[in-house]
Formats: structure tokens, C-alpha cells, sequence
């Protein structure tokens, strides 16, 4: 069996680790357009203000690919799928046979119209192409913007502060991250932010600027309001890189590609994982998760994929945040809030509840834990005998009733 | 490796030694007073008096801290299935805080870094420290990972 791999992300290796639990021998082939190993994209930030170095970007050891035959195309771009030879065509003209076949071509950078502007007065801050450019501009003192005010925006602020730049943010929404966080949440972080000398301009947005002698850009926002700016990075979000599939027979796309519950597209032996299946929240435990699934099924499993709610753990400049499932509804909305607040520590911890369901859970600075609620959210556990005790400081496996944890610690 | 509750008598014996286990010295006086680690054990023990319970990595089969992690530091060794955190290589993103359906991993500082604390099953060791220093056997390791 040959496998072809397009894509060298988190849902690639992790399909490359699927495939070899049922198959040692196949060869797998990635194709890689970035010409490093795989790396876990949101280290990018950390590698920007220099927490974690070169050497430590690989997720997995050099000699992992060696060990299990894998053979990585790095730079290297598949132009086209010639679906019915069952062949990858690469920029160099080469072509790729394959027997399996899996999509993990990720995402790309949504970059809004922007009059006036080329593509080399803004960066994107998806890769780590994007992440070295900015480190060759982000000098201390220089003045950035940096428009869309979610979690990779934000990231490419703590970056930029931590670097000592003079930091914008220009978000639509009437909030930052408005996805995850509510009103009171919101404005927590966003007083947070501006105490850290960070402007943070709301329901506003970018039309278009210019580049003005002496190299700095001038913005021209939707308010009227005009930016100058020594940089400007684009961080409103990403979208499924589907361009491959575009012409292939019997592959619904949407926003993403479809995929049936075993990650099939609809073409034999054809799969897809991660950040370009429609659906899947573009975040890293779930490319991992699918693209497991997909290398299992790839190799003759047929497993069925069911998902998780979309969960992120997100930190900036010290302070910290772990959302889950639905955050951001406001009292009123028809659920059931309950909330902790410590103002003087900005701690604040949210649990949003459905018919006696945990659904959602936001937690601000103080984390520990977090993940046994995710565990009552996705098991749909009766949070009713032990409501009161959900948002205690110290809430654990004794404040439940013993049938439901005590076996699974014994096991 | 399980805890029987009925016989933990809520000494946190277990968590000092698993700090001490996981310091430079391996000496409990030092690994506190010295190292400044106190408040760095992998384990807690839960406590609702009269009642407590030890809580470790179930260091699972598909683990979802491992799944989470955006760096590569938390890994399961194919060969031992001990889940363990390449602390050097832990950016403290605490993906894997909010991934643990135990609440098993703990966001924590070392070496003036944050590093995600789990349970590594003492894998240096011949024995868990904190199943050696139970008083009154109330952890048990039967060797494998669970």
C-alpha cells in the first residue's frame, strides 16, 4: 500500500502515526510546501519572542521519520490529482502514485481587500515563514497593527509587545475574540490589554492605506479614523485550503471539504484531516485527533470520527484563558450562567449549562482542572447533584457521585 | 496504578515526595527549601474531610494531552506507554490542562519556566516515589501504566 500524504501539519504526522499502528511497512510520502518539518503552528508565537528556539520547533524527533519509512518532500507543492491514475503531480513535474491518499492541506490566511496595499506592506501569522518575516521587521519602538483581535491576533501581540513594539489592534466585532468571550470577559482582557499599553480600537476595520515616504504606512479605517503604522499584520482568520479539490469528481465542498463519518471525501481511498475539512474547528487538538483517525482508516481501520466540542487554551503577556464549548452567550439567552469572579486577581470562571448539561466553560486565570469539565461536557454528565459545587476552587472527583469516576480510576 | 481511598489518610505524603522525586537533589528538605519546588507535585490529593483521594495521569492509551499539545513536548513512549512532558520543550500554553479528562495535568513554573506537571510514573525509578512512601499503602503500582 502507497500513501501520499499532501500537507506536513499536525494532522499529517498525526495520519503518519495512524497508518504505522496497522501498517510498518507502506511507504508514506509527505508533500510538503513549507520547507521545514513539521512544527506546531501556534509555536510560531512563542518562537517570535524567542520562548522556545529553532531546535525545539520540530513536534516530532528528527529520526522519527527515518524510523517509520516516511519520505518528506520538503518545498515541495502539489500542483493537481490526476483522480482517476491515482497520481499527485508536484511542481517539478514529478508524479506521485498513490493507493491512500489524505488531504491536509490546512488552512490559509483570510486576507480581507485592502486598497492600496501590496502584499508586502502586511504579514499574515499563520506559519513560521510568516512568524521569521516579522522578526526581521518587528524592531522595539516601531509601531504595529495588527487587525482582527482573535486568538492568532492576539498572539501576534504578546509577540510584538514582548519585542517592545507600540501595539494596535483593530477588531470589527463590538469585542475582542467575540467568538469565545462575553461582554464582561471581554472588557476583563481588554482593560487588561490597554494596561499593558496596548491600543485596542473596536468596531472599526481596515479599508485600505498607503505606503508614505520613509517606509511607514498610513491606514485608513472605516471610521474615518487614520493609522500609521511601521507594520501591519493580518490576523482576522483562516480558511480551508481546499484549492486541490476543486475539480475532483464526487468531492462536495463547502466552506471545507466534505467528509463522511470516516474522513472519506467520496472517492475511494481518499481522505481528509485537519483544518481543510469543512466542520472542524481549525484548531490543533482536533487536526490531531482527525488526522489519527483518518491514518487508521487509511490503513484498513474503519473507524468512525466523532468529534469534540472546540476547545483552546490562549495566554498573553501573563494572563491566561481555557474556553470550551459555548462561552460567549450572555444572561438572558435562554442559559443557565454560572460565574466566579475575583476582580483584584482578573480571575473569572464561567459555566454555561443547558438542562442540567454542561455545555461551555471559560476559565481566566485560574485553569486548574479545566479539563474535567470538558470531560462533563462531552460525557453530558447530570451536573444537578453537584451543581453548588461545580465552581468551588478545589472542585474535583469527590464532589461526584462516586459511580461516575470511580471505576475509570481503577481501570 | 490505583489508589484505594479507604486507606489514604489525607497526609500529602504522596505529593511531597513526588516533588522531591522530580528535583535536582532528590531530598526532600532541599528539593523545598533549596530548589524552591514546593507546590510542583504531578499528583494532588483531593480532599473532602472525611474523604480523600489521590489523583494521578491514567497515562491513557490515547491520550488527549498528548493530541493537544502544540509543541510535541507531551509524549507516550511506544515502548513503557508512560505519558510524560519534555519540560524543556513545554511552552506552558496549557493546551493539555484543558485537554486531561482527569484534571490530571497541572500548569506549573520549574526553573523559572511555566511547564505543564503530570505524572511520569517516577520513569527514572524503580518504583513511584509516591507508591514507596505511602504510610499506609494506600497507592498501589502493579507495574504497566495504568
Amino acid at each position: 500500500m502507497r500513501y501520499v500524504i499532501i500537507g506536513n501539519s499536525v494532522a499529517a504526522i498525526n495520519a503518519c502515526q495512524g497508518i504505522r499502528e496497522l501498517d510498518k511497512e507502506g511507504p508514506i510520502t509527505i508533500v510538503s510546501a513549507e520547507k521545514y518539518y513539521a512544527y506546531g503552528r501556534p509555536l510560531i508565537s512563542y518562537w517570535l519572542e524567542g520562548k522556545t528556539g529553532e531546535d525545539k520547533m520540530p513536534y516530532l524527533p528528527p529520526d522519527f521519520y527515518t524510523r517509520h519509512n516516511i519520505n518528506v518532500l520538503l518545498g515541495r507543492k502539489a500542483l493537481r490529482i490526476h483522480w482517476e491514475r491515482q497520481e499527485v503531480e508536484l511542481d517539478d513535474g514529478s508524479r506521485l502514485p498513490y493507493d491512500r491518499l489524505l488531504i491536509a492541506t490546512g488552512g490559509k490566511a483570510i486576507v480581507p481587500p485592502l486598497e492600496g496595499l501590496q502584499e508586502e506592506d502586511y504579514v499574515t501569522f499563520l506559519n513560521y515563514d510568516d512568524a521569521r518575516r516579522l522578526a526581521e521587521l518587528a524592531h522595539p519602538g516601531k509601531e504595529a497593527v495588527i487587525l482582527g483581535a482573535g486568538p492568532s491576533g492576539l498572539k501576534a501581540m504578546e509577540s510584538l509587545v514582548s519585542r517592545g513594539l507600540k501595539v494596535t489592534m483593530v477588531e470589527l466585532a463590538p469585542r475582542i475574540w467575540s467568538p469565545v468571550l462575553d461582554t464582561e470577559a471581554a472588557t476583563l482582557v481588554t482593560s487588561f490589554l490597554r494596561e499593558k499599553g496596548v491600543r485596542v480600537i473596536l468596531e472599526d476595520t481596515i479599508l485600505g492605506g498607503s505606503r508614505k515616504e520613509g517606509g511607514k504606512l498610513k491606514l485608513n479605517l472605516k471610521s474615518g479614523k487614520e493609522l500609521e503604522a511601521g507594520l501591519l499584520v493580518v490576523a482576522i482568520g483562516v480558511r480551508p485550503n481546499v484549492e486541490l479539490l476543486e475539480q475532483a469528481p464526487g468531492v462536495t465542498l463547502k466552506r471545507g471539504v466534505v467528509v463522511d463519518e470516516y474522513l472519506n471525501v467520496g472517492l475511494p481511498g481518499v481522505f481528509a484531516a485537519g483544518d481543510v475539512v469543512d466542520g472542524n474547528p481549525p484548531l490543533l487538538p482536533h487536526a490531531a485527533a482527525q488526522g489519527r483517525l483518518a491514518g487508521r482508516n487509511m490503513a484498513g481501520a474503519r473507524e468512525k470520527y466523532k468529534g469534540s466540542l472546540p476547545y483552546n487554551a490562549l495566554g498573553f503577556l501573563g494572563l491566561h484563558i481555557i474556553s470550551m464549548g459555548i462561552t460567549n452567550c450572555e444572561p438572558g439567552q435562554g442559559y443557565e450562567i454560572l460565574v466566579q469572579k475575583e476582580e483584584n486577581e482578573r480571575v473569572y470562571r464561567k459555566l454555561v449549562l443547558q438542562n442540567n448539561r454542561l455545555i461551555g466553560a471559560l476559565f481566566i486565570n485560574r485553569l486548574e482542572r479545566a479539563g474535567l469539565y470538558r470531560w462533563l461536557i462531552e460525557e453530558k454528565i447530570d451536573v444537578l447533584p453537584f451543581k453548588d459545587k461545580l465552581l468551588q476552587d478545589d472542585f474535583g472527583f469527590l464532589d461526584l457521585p462516586p459511580a461516575l469516576w470511580e471505576a475509570r480510576l481503577k481501570e | 496504578m490505583y489508589a484505594r481511598r479507604e486507606y489514604c489518610i489525607n497526609c500529602h505524603l504522596c505529593e511531597v515526595y513526588c516533588v522531591a522525586a522530580h528535583s535536582k537533589s532528590r531530598d526532600v528538605w532541599k528539593a523545598f527549601k533549596r530548589e524552591g519546588l514546593r507546590g510542583t507535585h504531578r499528583l494532588r490529593v483531593e480532599e473532602r474531610r472525611p474523604e480523600s483521594l489521590p489523583v494521578h495521569c491514567r497515562h491513557c492509551d490515547e491520550p488527549q494531552c498528548v493530541q493537544g499539545c502544540i509543541s510535541g513536548a507531551m509524549v507516550k513512549d511506544p515502548e513503557t506507554g508512560i505519558v510524560y512532558c519534555h519540560e524543556d520543550k513545554c511552552v506552558g500554553c496549557w493546551t493539555c490542562v484543558a485537554s486531561c479528562p482527569y484534571g490530571a495535568v497541572r500548569p506549573g513554573y520549574r526553573n523559572g519556566r511555566p511547564v505543564a506537571l503530570k505524572c511520569d510514573l517516577c520513569r527514572d525509578l524503580l518504583e513511584p516515589a509516591c507508591v514507596a512512601h505511602c504510610p499506609n499503602r494506600a497507592l498501589v503500582y502493579e507495574g504497566g501504566t495504568t
